[in-house]
């Protein structure tokens, strides 16, 4: 499903991230501008097969994010190579897609379509997008007016109606109300347990035990172990005492 | 593909587009007029009484002459008696020949003589304007010369005398197209034949071509650039008390400010002023909103491109085609204030949609060059400010096309804008198609524009996660 070949991502890193034009010259002229190779990580190779849930633990800074947006597509890695067999769904923070000024239904059809659905599909979902949301009426006004808690249901219902081939989840989401939050994690779990092919990021070690077949622990540039994830959460915890 | 028979389809549609262009277009893709140049006038001849013979030759630069303008002088009276004008070709056979009352002529005007019959052929060919006159001394007019050039010659009586008569000859220039169109076309089918054979061809052994790519792209992602459109047109004036109206209000207002500024101020004795303001307007506030907001595309949608994989240049195409729809919009009042000016709307209208399309590119093009430039140096919104500012200046919106003097007029002549904007006023003012070596200008500047700003966008576009 997901298979990566010693792939490495590298940054050039210059001393100040320089921003300007002015910046550029001036550090040119004086003879600053140099560029660090900033290493992320080297040759990680691991398979993933269909409907496994993948845990990636580290240190923060390990390189968790990073290899999560290799595998979405959004980077490109600096040598290695990465092939997909299925439709990659990000679940996205919470309601980067939105527009304040738009209402709730206008927001799902736009957020939808950021998050790669079509429209025949948002048009068979819409109704259970908003009954998830348990929004009402409120669905049709500007989502500027909107709570936190319901902008964050909202994003919720819209990110996860989608039966993706693989999902990428930068952190667990539960969000809302007590209410919400029991109903967002089953969720979660439902997706999950579905054939779903699931890569997660996530610092409660528990929840990655309970949840994932296989976990991958990135430390010092580089994989150090890809195994069942039993066997790695025991490794990691050793690792931290 | 669904359609059963999309070379067809293709092929009428291009015909179609064909035979509207031949019927808008009409005479202008044919031929121009050219006027030959005349030396600024340095006085007045003796005055043409009974007797005297004037004579100049000169040389056709056009294939046919058609007429000739002549400046008179009348000493400020009222003349009488006939002026016989002859054209003679080089054996002295007159060609055209014209009887003016001298009480008709109009002093220091140019004296337009139409003749009867158009004189072919008449490339590179010498010819003699010879003009008599049966006017008594004291009631004659006479004619302006100049002595600037020394290389020409002209005879009062047959007396050689350095300069020229101040005349201008005027005939057609054929263009190659012209005489050529049905056949352009036919050749063109057979081309659109060719690469599609080959298109289908390369797709049976599973390769891309451009076309087939553009496809996949639209069919992939139609949805969400309409969404993005959508968004942008809904929000633009979401919470405006008179919303879209102001599509229309904004180009019209600043019309009306800049005209009781130039006409009344300045006084710029532009023909048709409102109209040559408004299209000059309309289009520069869409180039300069379109790339204004196309640059800050791929900065503005940061938490998109850094989590979301969607091609990234649907940021800056989707600014611009939101803003186009605001543009569309706008020819509304301009059409309006056309009508309202007493310029009559000819079928010349239907090649307006041309220019519009050219300037779209165009501003597609600019918008992912400077998106680019805006990822790795912030300083680009703030430079675009004044870049185009100098170039609205440097576009005539608001002063005649002549004003600029002749060794800067390269700034007119390199500026795309420029070209659009005068597409657009020769077919609303003049109500004629431009000349052909316009279409071809407006065409091949937006194309190298779209492709350099693709090509640049497409280089970096892979670093754009690491710097926004």
């Amino acid at each position: 499903m997901i298979k990566v070949e010693h792939i490495s991502m590298k940054f050039n890193v210059a001393n100040d991230k320089i921003m300007s034009l002015k910046e550029t010259i001036v550090a040119l002229l004086s003879g600053r501008l140099k560029y660090e190779q900033f290493t992320v990580f080297e040759d990680v190779s691991f398979n993933i097969e269909k409907g496994e849930v993948v845990g990636i633990v580290g240190k923060n800074g390990a390189g968790k994010s990073t290899l999560l947006k290799i595998i979405s597509g959004v980077l490109k890695p600096t040598a290695g190579n990465v092939s997909i067999g299925g439709n990659v769904v990000p679940m996205l923070e919470l309601g980067s897609g939105f527009d304040m000024e738009l209402t709730g239904q206008e927001n799902i059809f736009l957020n939808g379509a950021i998050l790669g659905y079509s429209k025949e599909f948002l048009l068979k979902k819409y109704d259970e997008i908003v009954a998830f949301s348990e929004l009402g009426d409120f669905i049709y006004m500007p989502i500027r007016n909107y709570s936190s808690g319901m902008l964050a249901r909202l994003a919720f219902s819209i990110a996860t109606v989608v039966k993706p081939e693989i999902l990428i989840v930068d952190e667990i989401l539960s969000v809302g109300d007590a209410g919400f939050q029991a109903k967002s994690l089953n969720r979660m779990m439902e997706l999950m347990s579905g054939g779903t092919t699931v890569l997660f990021v996530s610092h409660d070690l528990q929840q990655i035990e309970d949840m994932c077949d296989r976990v991958l622990w990135l430390e010092n540039h580089k994989m150090r172990m890809y195994d069942n994830a039993k066997v790695v959460c025991k490794a990691y915890k050793e690792y931290w005492l | 593909m669904k359609t059963n028979w999309p070379l067809l389809k293709i092929s009428c549609i291009y015909l179609l587009c064909a035979v509207l262009f031949y019927f808008a277009g009409d005479d202008q893709l044919k031929y121009k007029y050219d006027t030959s140049p005349m030396d600024s006038q340095t006085g007045i001849l003796d005055e043409l009484s009974e007797g005297i013979i004037l004579s100049q030759s000169f040389k056709s630069k056009t294939e046919t002459l058609d007429a000739i303008d002549i400046k008179f002088a009348t000493y400020g009276r009222k003349n009488s008696g006939n002026l016989y004008l002859y054209i003679l070709d080089s054996n002295d056979t007159p060609m055209a020949q014209q009887t003016i009352f001298a009480g008709d002529l109009v002093d220091g005007e140019l004296y337009r003589w139409n003749f009867s019959s158009i004189i072919d052929n008449a490339k590179n060919k010498d010819f003699q304007l010879v003009i008599k006159s049966s006017c008594r001394p004291g009631q004659s007019p006479s004619v302006y010369y100049s002595s600037l050039n020394s290389e020409t010659n002209y005879t009062v009586n047959g007396e050689i005398r350095t300069g020229s008569l101040s005349f201008s000859h005027i005939g057609k220039e054929y263009f190659f197209l012209g005489d050529y169109y049905w056949q352009s076309v036919f050749i063109g089918l057979i081309l659109i034949t060719f690469y599609y054979i080959w298109f289908l061809y390369r797709n049976k052994i599973g390769k891309r071509t451009l076309v087939s790519w553009i496809f996949t792209v639209w069919k992939k992602y139609d949805f969400l650039i309409k969404q993005l459109v959508s968004r942008d047109f809904k929000t633009k004036y979401k919470r405006s008390v008179l919303g879209y109206l102001w599509s229309f209000l904004n180009p019209l207002l600043t019309m009306a400010v800049q005209y009781i500024v130039f006409s009344t101020i300045f006084r710029s004795g532009i023909e048709n002023f409102p109209v040559y303001l408004l299209s000059g307007i309309i289009i520069f506030n869409f180039f300069q909103e379109s790339v204004g907001q196309g640059l800050l595309a791929i900065v503005a949608n940061a938490s998109l491109i850094t989590k979301v994989y969607m091609p990234k240049y649907i940021y800056p195409v989707t600014k611009v085609v939101s803003c186009s729809i605001n543009l569309f919009i706008s020819i509304i009042p301009l059409l309006m204030v056309t009508i309202l000016t007493g310029t009559p709307i000819t079928k010349a209208i239907i090649l307006v949609p041309y220019a519009l399309l050219c300037l779209l590119v165009f501003c597609i093009g600019m918008s992912m060059l400077l998106s680019t430039a805006m990822v790795f140096f912030r300083d680009t919104q703030y430079l675009w400010g004044i870049i185009s500012l100098a170039w609205m200046y440097a576009t005539p919106l608001f002063y005649p096309e002549n004003i600029i003097p002749a060794h800067f007029r390269f700034i007119q002549t390199l500026n795309p804008i420029y070209h659009y904007v005068r597409f657009v006023r020769v077919i609303l003012i003049n109500g004629v198609s431009p000349e052909p070596k316009a279409y071809l200008v407006c065409g091949a500047s937006a194309l190298l524009m779209c492709v350099i700003g693709g090509f640049v966008f497409k280089r970096h576009q892979d670093k754009f996660v690491l710097f926004v």
